[in-house]
């Protein structure tokens, strides 16, 4: 099919052999690639529930159709495995430049099993695959290692942090990271330190000049729109930090808070006027959100939201300097910016309960986050214990009510106590604690639109409607950055108008009708091109015949296969749940705490799952 | 004196971040604003205001009274509604 490079290829590094995986062109109508596509072959090649560091558990790196395609924001690839967090199957996404070479190499995705007897690197030129001896990397950094194998190939490796094991080691292509959940440590369990992509494979298109010219109206829309033509280039995703805090939306003191005194200091603004040394986002990006700052004198990438907030407000550190240095070593020794945030914050109410004398304190200007990061990444001291993650800290410890966590992967930035939506987003996405996995309900809460933040009306069917979707253009290959300019720019940009106060008002009252709709996705058998671009797009590259119904479907189709994996390893409805803190006890800025169960109860109603599980109606209807 | 605190894309027209206004309603004090700053009263009421951390859309709109000492933040729209 046009629009793929030649399939896959199963790599097994205890044998060292190559074999072809098929994939057919009914598997990629069903399942588009990426994370979807990824899911079909887990659920393919994992039989019974494994552990994370089990040889046989498999890594599937997956492009998508836009992979390479020039289309904007698709320089993305996906890596899914079974994540040493959660022990469920997980995905990460990361926009460095492997994928567009992995498809350039002649291949849409790897499956990698087994474990190499040493370090070992994959190279992969024109479709060949050879095993390298790397162990002249052991110990490097993301960074070191990437300039040691020089060239203008793909590269995707592991620091020190994957090798050693921290469950929430990342996986390095450039400065961008597969950050979440630990997928670099099953790298490290493997014995592999990286892989390196290139070739001169040309994409086919099916209509080449209609896809060009609906390319060319999209990267328009794009930069008009007040989201991803204005705020993200200016401010990056730390233009977020300050409504955030004013919404009560900002983790703080281990999510104890949803504002933090010292925000300003923390803030997007601040980022930009004092810090920022020029934008740089992912190849063919037109929005380029991301930030470049200086790091002891080298311009290096700079922190997302996330990562302003974990490593700023949640452990009340105002100091951003610091927060920048942190960033960056998080990237060069490979871990998650997220999850080390929250491990630490948690240490420091586990100190100040007198349950683990850590040494580690709340706003404790001495706090030296580059040395904190090292140590985790090397397990020494105090990182041996950090590196596990708050769940199984809180097993060796106590204080599971305020381990920020759900089903051992930690939450993001986004305080849900007063985005009720977010709360039921967090406690119910397959890979846990994740914002865009959860639907990103927030930005309909307060961050992009105003809908009412502390109703629970409509959310379950507005969670699900924005889960399929977000899936759906993740498995397409595109950047989930430009679903936001699927929102009007009239309700972003006017919100005080009375018809926009008045949509927004009503909008939760209509979460029956887009349950129904969601239920009934072939009633959506039509193409919205200039707002809902992503089928369109497909079509012409692959001669596929996708509308927005059945796109939604596609990736509602990822949502339940990867539940269904993820019951295959035990889990339930009871997994569905958040930490204690944000059930019972009330935000002191908003008064709230996250109502889980009415809106939980409605989320399975539309998913037609029972008890967090998918029944045979729905695996009927989605041909699963 | 109302403290008046700029944050988002509003900061990219403004020549300081905070100003000190008189003002008995937020209505009067977005029209201060606009005369101050240049930036046009219509696109001041296009922000998504806070007085005292609370929306103003708690506090019944643009006729919320407000007098000395209170603080109010105004964030450009797009940086998250």
């Amino acid at each position: 099919m046009k629009g793929y490079a030649d399939g896959f290829k199963l790599v097994d590094l205890t044998g060292k052999t190559v074999t072809d995986y098929g994939i057919t062109d009914e598997d990629k109508r069903k399942y588009l690639g990426g994370k979807v596509l990824a899911a079909k072959i887990l659920s393919e090649l994992i039989t019974e529930k494994i552990d994370a560091y089990d040889e046989k558990n498999p890594i599937v790196i997956a492009t998508s159709p836009l992979t390479g395609s020039t289309a904007p924001c698709s320089s993305r690839f996906d890596i899914s495995t079974v994540s040493p967090l959660t022990g469920f199957v997980t995905s990460s996404n990361c926009g460095g430049s492997f994928g567009l070479n992995l498809k350039k190499a002649g291949l849409d995705g790897l499956i990698i099993v087994g474990k190499a007897d040493e370090l070992t690197l994959l190279r992969i030129n024109n479709g060949e695959i050879t095993f390298e001896d790397a162990s002249s990397l052991r110990g490097a950094t993301t960074g070191e290692a990437q300039q040691s194998i020089g060239g203008r190939c793909g590269k995707l490796v592991i620091g020190p942090a994957g090798e050693n094991l921290v469950r929430y080691a990342a996986a390095v292509s450039e400065e961008r990271a597969a950050g979440r959940n630990g997928v670099g440590a099953v790298f490290g369990s493997k014995n592999l330190k990286g892989i390196t992509a290139e070739g001169t494979r040309e994409l086919e298109f099916f209509d080449k000049e209609k896809f060009k010219q609906l390319n060319v109206k999209w990267i328009k829309h794009l930069r008009a729109h007040p989201l991803t033509g204005k705020q993200l280039p200016v401010y990056g995703t730390a233009g977020l930090v300050s409504t955030m805090n004013y919404r009560n939306m900002l983790a703080t003191k281990n999510y104890a808070e949803g504002s933090f005194e010292g925000f300003e200091n923390i803030s997007g603004e601040t980022l930009k006027e004092k810090y920022l040394v020029k934008n740089k986002g992912c190849l063919t990006c037109p929005i380029q959100c991301g930030r470049q700052v200086t790091v002891e004198g080298k311009t290096v990438k700079g922190p997302e939201v996330e990562t302003l907030t974990l490593l700023g407000s949640n452990l009340l550190n105002d100091n951003m300097q610091k927060i920048l240095d942190a960033n960056h070593y998080c990237d060069e020794y490979g871990i998650d910016t997220i999850t080390f945030g929250s491990s630490i914050g948690f240490a420091m109410e586990l100190a100040e309960k007198g349950l683990w004398d850590c040494g580690l304190r709340f706003g404790d200007k001495e706090l030296d986050l580059v040395k904190l990061v090292k140590d985790v990444s090397l397990r020494r001291g105090i990182g041996d214990e950090l590196a596990e993650g708050t769940r199984r800290m809180a097993k060796k410890f106590g204080g599971e009510e305020y381990a920020i966590n759900v089903k051992g992967l930690e939450l993001a930035a986004y305080e849900p106590r007063a985005a009720q939506g977010m709360g039921l987003g967090y406690a119910v996405a397959n890979r846990g604690g994740c914002h865009l996995n959860g639907g990103y309900l927030v930005v309909l809460e307060g961050l992009g639109l105003t809908v009412d933040a502390m109703t629970t009306r409509g959310k379950a069917a507005f969670a699900v409607f924005f889960q399929d979707l977000m899936e759906a253009i993740s498995a397409g290959g595109s950047c989930l950055f430009t679903s936001y300019a699927v929102f009007p720019a009239a309700a972003v940009e006017k919100p005080n108008n009375p018809i926009v106060r008045f949509v927004m008002k009503v909008l939760p009252y209509f979460g029956g009708i887009v349950g129904w709709a969601h239920k009934n996705l072939p009633l959506l058998a039509v193409n919205l091109p200039g707002m809902v671009p992503y089928p369109k797009m497909i079509n012409y590259l692959t001669g596929m015949k996708l509308n927005i119904g059945s796109f939604i479907r596609v990736g509602e189709r990822g949502y339940n296969l990867e539940r269904l994996l993820n019951v295959r390893f035990g889990l339930t409805g009871d997994d569905d749940t958040l930490p204690k803190r944000l059930l019972g006890e009330k935000q002191p800025g908003s008064g709230q705490y996250v109502h889980l169960d009415e809106m939980k109860k409605k989320y399975y109603a539309v998913r037609r799952w029972k008890d967090g599980v998918p029944t045979e109606r729905a695996r009927r209807i989605l041909k699963i | 004196m109302i403290t008046v605190r700029i944050y988002g894309l509003f900061r990219e027209q403004c020549e300081k971040t905070v100003y000190e206004l008189e003002a008995k309603t937020v209505a009067e004090l977005l029209k201060k604003l606009s005369e101050v700053t240049g930036v046009s009263e219509k696109e001041w009421r296009n922000g998504v205001v806070f007085v005292n951390r609370k929306p103003l859309e708690w506090l019944g709109g643009f006729r919320c009274r407000i007098g000395d000492g209170d603080e109010v933040a105004v964030l450009s729209p797009a940086s998250g509604g």
